[in-house]
């Protein structure tokens, strides 16, 4: 594939600077997937995806156009560079706009190169069996597992020039649990991995979700109203950091409509949060080279001890507001473990709620929600005493994280994140009335 | 645009024990987003994903290959792929009788493109700035605003090895602008959507100033919502306008009635012929016509190469049939009708809706809110969730009290969740006119997939979260 070379993005990067852009940019992108498909315990899909991109970016006499294209003949390419001019002429001019400088950021390759097919379905198999032996009563709705390799070239007149490839596992599952005739809710569970090793049920949070969905065939409707304290699961707690996190990035930031603006270096959540981002941390399956700007990637802090210590910007954003760029995307999350173990987290505690999963919207734009508890449990006297269903959970979000209570000392790990379990006050279950 | 029709003869029925459908699908998505905050250009997007794809089955299981590179040989490679896979699971298991029904459909054409010219990024955007300018100009008083342009045309051509040939392009366009406004609670939002089926030269080329009406009505919703009350918590008599049970009625009761979600134990699971509404709620899963009219998403024939008809989901409160693809028809013996639809070249076929209908009944809306002592109005559905269980919950961005059967204070954000057959059955009155939803409503299964999502206003009773 002669387009997945620096010399064919350097060529296409010279048709744009004589189509007159002052500073251009090309990136392209490869993405091969081959997912392994289970409906209801056995194979229904094996699936391939090829697809390319080429992203186009240029500043014209400081009015800045991008386009996307899959086609990389060209015709193609020539309408690119047309509409790309159609676009920047059309945009006003924005002198925040620019491209990352060259900078030493080296060709990485991360990951499995290929698939193995055959493994990918020995590893399938074996799950099914699994289930089928360990956890009879679990019913699979879908599981996924998927190979995902991604390569990626940039190069732009400011001399910057990057190749890396990514390439990992990822497996995601539906599933419920079923006893005589009774079933639980439905619960999901997603993780990734750099290789086949370790078998499917040993990966994130999955044994531990199948577990407790088998708990949750009892499930019986909460009643009444319960303000006590709620123990947040890392799955849940990811949603809800989630929209917090928004709340520094680009879109709210410049339009003002952000809750920290103003709050760098000062107190935005409890003294025992503490949140960071590790683009190469090596027990990661999924990370990340290079930001969507093209910088290397590297670690950062965005709140230590329940201080602001930066933004989620891009290099655009931060431009855009005179603030610090990000050091990266910001999707590899380690979220610091506590001080207590789990058994001691739920101990302390006489009544409250173990909140699994959320369903349902988002937070309003002033922090308020109010989300339906799924795969949760009611605690009494330190114990999860019984799986509870149809209660609503309401709070509000820059309020409860300034409200955590306690931090487990266990996380769980997806192979992309690491996050604990958090106890918090502030929040109101309200079940059936 | 690739031409399929030269690889007619690479479809290869049977191969050595095996027998073998397949199909190739050439697709094109083409998608122009413009975003304006505060004046500012955002985002100006102009993407376009095309591709080819072939998908095969073979003794109960598929084979799927996608390539971006839209080349004869590439249509030729994912036929080859896509058998090869197929094969590779069948050699593995055994679901020998499994079949798929087979369509009877020939060849269909069909493009929704009204010949008008496209207009340029250039002029789009000089449209958003001056409708920007008239808003911070008439209300300063606005924290911030945001205006977005955003168009998807989709073209698609498929052969299948049993004769069908399918060529068709559905666009659509919709307009959407958003206010806040800081309060002494934090900032408060609304926003609205014009648009439906066609391109953005089809809905917005018109005089800005005739947009003028519905910003003030925006900013009038705006400054309410700002000055409005939280609702209460707790279970109520409501009336979900259109936009609001459309949504609800297509995410908690449509979805579990997906047969391939039905396989995997939704609620509607053995329920056919049974009552699992109030006798007042029939709704249909509309393929193009509705009422004379063409539908918001209009599907003549799916991407299996069925011949899309209506489907009949729950008639006066009875489950009456599943939506189904090929395989699950089979399974179910029911007639397939056309719901097997992909987002993208490299996305297969899923089962899904079309245009999704709770029909009008006779109610009158005034008489529904006299109908309520202390209740709510709930207008405009935000993000939410349904599981197969039918439980679900959904953001309601958009509501009025009732108080002594009349409208009150506007409610700031809240939410609305129960059981979907539960909240079915407890339906007591079904107004007697209908409103398709122009939010552009996309429906996420795996894959994203623009629907069409209509009603009238129901009074049901639901739980009402609180903000």
């Amino acid at each position: 594939m002669e387009y997945l070379h620096l010399d064919f993005l350097k060529r296409l990067l010279s048709r744009l600077v004589s189509a007159g852009f002052d500073q251009a940019e090309v990136i392209i992108t490869n993405e091969h997937m081959t997912e392994m498909q289970v409906d209801f315990s056995d194979f229904s899909l094996l699936r391939n995806t090829d697809t390319d991109q080429v992203t186009l970016r240029g500043i014209m006499g400081g009015r800045y156009g991008t386009v996307s294209l899959n086609q990389l003949d060209d015709a193609n390419l020539q309408l690119g560079v047309a509409l790309l001019q159609e676009a920047a002429q059309a945009a006003p001019v924005d002198p925040a706009r620019a491209f990352a400088p060259n900078q030493l950021v080296p060709m990485n390759e991360m990951g499995p190169l290929e698939p193995l097919h055959y493994q990918m379905h020995e590893r399938a198999s074996q799950f099914l069996k699994d289930v089928r032996d360990t956890y009879p009563e679990c019913l699979l709705k879908q599981s996924l597992l998927r190979y995902i390799r991604t390569r990626s070239l940039r190069v732009n007149t400011m001399g910057l020039e990057t190749d890396s490839t990514e390439a990992c596992y990822n497996h995601g599952v539906r599933f419920l649990s079923k006893r005589n005739g009774k079933t639980s809710s439905i619960n999901y569970s997603g993780a990734y991995a750099s290789n086949l090793d370790i078998e499917l049920l040993d990966w994130g949070g999955l044994r531990r979700a199948i577990e407790s969905s088998s708990r949750e065939i009892a499930v019986a409707p909460f009643e009444g109203r319960l303000e006590g304290p709620i123990v947040i699961a890392p799955d849940a707690l990811s949603v809800l950091l989630n929209f917090w996190l928004s709340h520094l990035k680009d879109d709210r930031i410049i339009s003002g409509t952000s809750k920290f603006r103003n709050s760098l270096d000062k107190p935005v959540a409890s003294p025992l949060l503490s949140l960071g981002i590790e683009p190469r941390n090596p027990s990661f399956a999924r990370q990340e080279f290079t930001t969507e700007d093209g910088y290397g990637s590297e670690p950062s802090t965005i709140i230590q001890n329940g201080i602001l210590k930066s933004f989620m910007l891009s290099d655009y954003g931060a431009r855009k507001t005179g603030l610090a760029r990000a050091e990266n995307s910001g999707r590899n999350w380690v979220v610091s473990g506590g001080s207590k173990n789990l058994v001691d987290l739920f101990g302390d505690i006489d009544q409250g709620l173990y909140l699994g999963r959320l369903s349902g919207g988002l937070p309003a734009a002033n922090g308020d929600f109010a989300i339906v508890a799924k795969n949760s449990f009611l605690i009494e006297s330190g114990f999860m005493s019984r799986p509870i269903s149809e209660v609503i959970v309401s709070g509000n979000l820059f309020q409860i994280l300034n409200a955590v209570t306690s931090v487990s000392r266990e996380r769980l790990s997806d192979g992309m994140t690491t996050i604990p379990w958090v106890c918090v006050e502030g929040m109101t279950a309200i079940g059936r009335s | 645009m690739l031409d399929l029709h030269s690889l007619k003869s690479e479809f290869s029925t049977t191969s050595g024990i095996y027998r073998i459908y397949s199909e190739i699908r050439y697709q094109m998505n083409r998608k122009i987003l413009l975003v304006l905050n505060n004046g500012e250009l955002e985002t100006n997007t102009n993407e376009t994903t095309r591709g080819v794809s072939s998908r095969s089955f073979t003794g109960g299981y598929w084979g799927f290959s996608s390539y971006s590179n839209s080349s004869k040989d590439s249509a030729i490679s994912t036929l080859r792929e896509s058998t090869r896979n197929a094969k590779f699971l069948a050699g593995r298991s055994s679901k020998s009788d499994a079949t798929l029904a087979y369509s009877q459909f020939a060849k269909f054409e069909k493009s929704y493109l009204s010949g008008k010219s496209p207009v340029s990024t250039a002029i789009w955007l000089e449209f958003l700035k001056f409708l920007d300018a008239r808003i911070s100009k008439k209300y300063p008083d606005l924290k911030s605003r945001q205006l977005k342009l955003h168009s998807l045309d989709i073209e698609k051509h498929i052969l299948t090895s049993d004769g069908q040939d399918i060529h068709t392009i559905v666009p659509r366009a919709h307009f959407t602008i958003s206010m806040t406004k800081q309060t002494k609670h934090g900032p408060v939002s609304f926003h609205d959507t014009r648009g439906g089926l066609g391109q953005l030269q089809d809905h917005f080329l018109v005089l800005p100033e005739s947009f003028d009406d519905w910003i003030d009505e925006i900013y009038q919703m705006t400054i309410r919502k700002a000055e409005g009350v939280a609702a209460t918590p707790g279970s109520y008599d409501v009336i979900l306008a259109p936009d609001l049970a459309g949504i609800v009625a297509h995410e908690a009761v449509g979805h579990a009635a997906e047969a391939d979600l039905v396989l995997a134990g939704s609620v509607a699971a053995s329920q056919i012929e049974r009552l699992v509404a109030s006798p007042l709620i029939t709704m249909i899963d509309y393929a193009h016509t509705f009422d004379g009219a063409v539908c918001p998403q209009p599907v003549h024939v799916d991407d299996e190469g069925i011949e899309a008809e209506n489907t009949l989901i729950i008639q006066k409160g009875v489950l009456k049939t599943y939506m189904n693809n090929r395989e699950t028809a089979v399974h179910f013996e029911q007639k397939p009708t056309g719901h097997a639809r992909a987002f993208t070249h490299a996305d297969e076929p899923l089962i899904r809706m079309r245009n999704t209908v709770v029909m009008p009944g006779e109610s009158k809306i005034e008489n529904m809110i006299e109908s309520i002592e202390n209740g709510y109005y709930l207008m405009k559905a935000g993000k939410g969730q349904a599981d197969t269980t039918g439980e679900f919950m959904f953001a309601v961005g958009t509501g009025f009290e009732i108080k002594d059967g009349k409208l009150g204070k506007v409610i700031r954000d809240t939410s609305i969740s129960g059981l979907a057959f539960d909240v079915l059955q407890s339906v007591t009155m079904v107004s007697d006119e209908f409103k398709w939803d122009t939010s552009g409503y996309y429906c996420t299964k795996k894959q994203l997939m623009p629907v069409g999502v209509g009603a009238a206003s129901i009074k049901c009773r639901v739980r009402v979260g609180g903000g």
